[in-house]
């Protein structure tokens, strides 16, 4: 297993280390950033606070006026809440597609068939792999903020971090999981794109109608990104426990399930 | 006890029988051919055999063992070739190779098959052309010296010299004590390795016969050309078809014992007399369209 773990992660070593210095570049260009926005912190405020509120909590800027306090809240805000998501979205969900139902739609997996691998295996060892190219990119673009914050002399809590890096795992465990069970049950990869993202782009129309709308506020229950929680894990090292067992059993649940139907389904190319 | 054993095999893909109730068995050390025409439910009869898609009904059995249940300790013995073979672009030939190496723990001959096909595996994959595709696929279905081999169309793609090639080592497997099942529309390879076949039309089996047995049941076309007077219907008898009228001459089919019509052809004046066998190629034709 491990063997076949090393070989998928160096096929797709290309795109992880892609991703992953994309997301440092951010970082960095947060972190350079971050000195000289914290000095004219009041004007950004006030420019900031004439955008319209729902625009706003849409976007996760809830709590502008400490924006500027620190690194973590400026990295909650700039960083963690849009674009490393989605590039984590794009990351884990290209990973997953390309697993299972791309190796059908391109006729591959009939190699990996004729051998004399199982295919709880065979579907393990590309879960795992996944998990690896998850973690990799999680370390690049969350925490290489030691060493940046050390060269741009920029205070921060590491333990927050490295806890904020432990809920973005989680959070890109679910979505690769839930990814990677509609590709076991697919034979092409625009299908399990299509079923992934549109879960997803649910999810995420949920969270923000639930912000905006307080008899909607039930709808956040049924979104993972109201359990990614970036402000609190970031700013205050915390994650709730809610946010650990949706996080854990949802991942579970979907790579049980995929396991069993890739094992149970017939595979033609 | 036979190597392969397929017992009332049924798939069906929603309303589609693709194959419905076959039954065969292929005997150790046999090379057995799998005929049919497309969408006949060849490559779905192989799939089943290999665990990619699950029988509805009936099932498989290869070395005496399940083919769902024992798959991977099956696939330990079976050498499987597909006539499209494919591979990942981004290996080369010896990832591909090291690759099957470090799964199946057994000696193996890939270099000799390697320089035997003048095979580059230190090309890529999306460098190659259909042929060494093939070639590829050819070596790692028969580096292990497998026990079984199964084939679907497996010279697919291969110039006649490396279709030869090809041939041979079947052959000489099959002398070691290999098992070959494969499937194929090139007739006259059929005819020349395979001591068995069996056909699939529609889901079902046509017919399972030695190529012996074929050659022997196999038609023959006889010209006569007369020098008296002869009427049509005299020839119009039983295993006997008259094909064309000349005018002097007759060109009959004849199936079976071709004894009745020498006799009858005797109580004229013969000028010429020709008989051919029909090539095993038209006795493949003719179940197919029956």
């Amino acid at each position: 297993m491990f063997s076949l773990i090393l070989k998928i992660l160096k096929d797709k070593r290309i795109s992880i280390l892609g991703f992953s210095f994309a997301s440092l570049g951010f970082l960095w260009m947060y972190v350079s950033l971050f000195p000289s926005f914290s000095k004219t912190g009041e004007q950004m405020l006030d420019y900031m606070k004439s955008f319209p509120e729902g625009l706003m909590k849409a976007f996760g800027m809830t709590d502008l006026a400490s924006m500027f306090l620190n690194i973590e809240n400026f990295l909650a805000t700039e960083q963690f809440s849009i674009i490393w998501p989605l590039m984590l979205i794009f990351l884990v969900s290209a990973f997953a597609g390309a697993s299972l139902s791309g190796e059908i739609e391109k006729g591959t997996i009939e190699y990996l068939l004729a051998k004399p691998i199982s295919r709880l295996k065979l579907f393990f060892s590309r879960y795992f792999a996944g998990a690896a190219a998850l973690m990799i990119f999680c370390i690049f673009s969350i925490l290489t903020i030691a060493p940046l914050s050390k060269i741009y002399n920029v205070a921060t809590v590491f333990k927050n971090h490295l806890i904020f890096g432990i809920l973005a795992l989680l959070f890109g465990m679910c979505i690769f999981s839930l990814t990677a069970f509609f590709s076991a049950i697919f034979s092409e990869r625009s299908k399990t794109y299509m079923f992934s993202g549109g879960i997803l782009i649910c999810m995420y129309v949920f969270n923000i109608l639930a912000s905006l709308k307080d008899n909607l506020d039930f709808l956040k229950y049924f979104s993972f990104f109201h359990y990614y929680n970036v402000n609190q894990a970031l700013t205050q090292g915390r994650i709730e426990t809610l946010s650990w067992l949706v996080f854990l059993l949802s991942s579970a649940l979907c790579a049980i399930l995929a396991a069993y139907f890739f094992k149970k389904r017939d595979i033609a190319t | 006890m036979p190597a392969i054993q397929v017992k009332n095999l049924k798939k069906y893909f929603g309303k589609t029988r693709a194959v419905d109730d076959i039954s065969f068995d292929v005997e150790a050390g046999e090379i057995f051919g799998f005929l049919g025409p497309n969408g006949a439910g060849k490559t779905t009869t192989i799939r089943c055999m290999l665990d990619f898609i699950r029988p509805t009904e009936g099932k498989v059995e290869i070395l005496n063992k399940n083919a769902q249940c024992a798959s991977v300790e099956l696939k330990n013995e079976i050498g499987y070739l597909s006539g499209n073979a494919r591979f990942y672009d981004k290996w080369t030939g010896a990832e591909h190779i090291d690759f099957a190496k470090a799964l199946v723990k057994k000696p193996d001959i890939s270099q000799d098959l390697c320089e035997r096909f003048d095979f580059n595996v230190d090309s890529k994959i999306k460098n190659l052309s259909s042929g060494n595709r093939q070639k590829l696929g050819v070596i790692l279905a028969f580096m292990f010296q497998p026990k079984i081999l199964i084939l679907d169309e497996p010279t697919n793609a291969l110039d006649p010299i490396l279709q030869n090639e090809v041939y041979g080592l079947i052959q000489h497997l099959a002398k070691a004590g290999s098992t070959v099942f494969m499937s194929s529309h090139n007739l006259a390879e059929v005819e020349r390795i395979c001591h068995r076949i069996g056909i699939i039309r529609k889901g079902k089996m046509a017919a399972i016969e030695s190529i012996q047995t074929l050659k022997d049941k196999r038609m023959q076309l006889v010209q006569v050309a007369f020098n008296d007077k002869f009427s049509i219907p005299e020839f119009n008898f039983d295993g006997v078809q008259v094909v064309k009228n000349l005018g002097d001459r007759l060109v009959l089919n004849v199936k079976g014992d071709i004894n009745p019509l020498i006799k009858k052809i005797s109580q004229h004046s013969i000028k010429d007399l020709h008989i051919e066998h029909v090539p095993l190629e038209e006795i493949f034709l003719e179940f197919y369209e029956k």
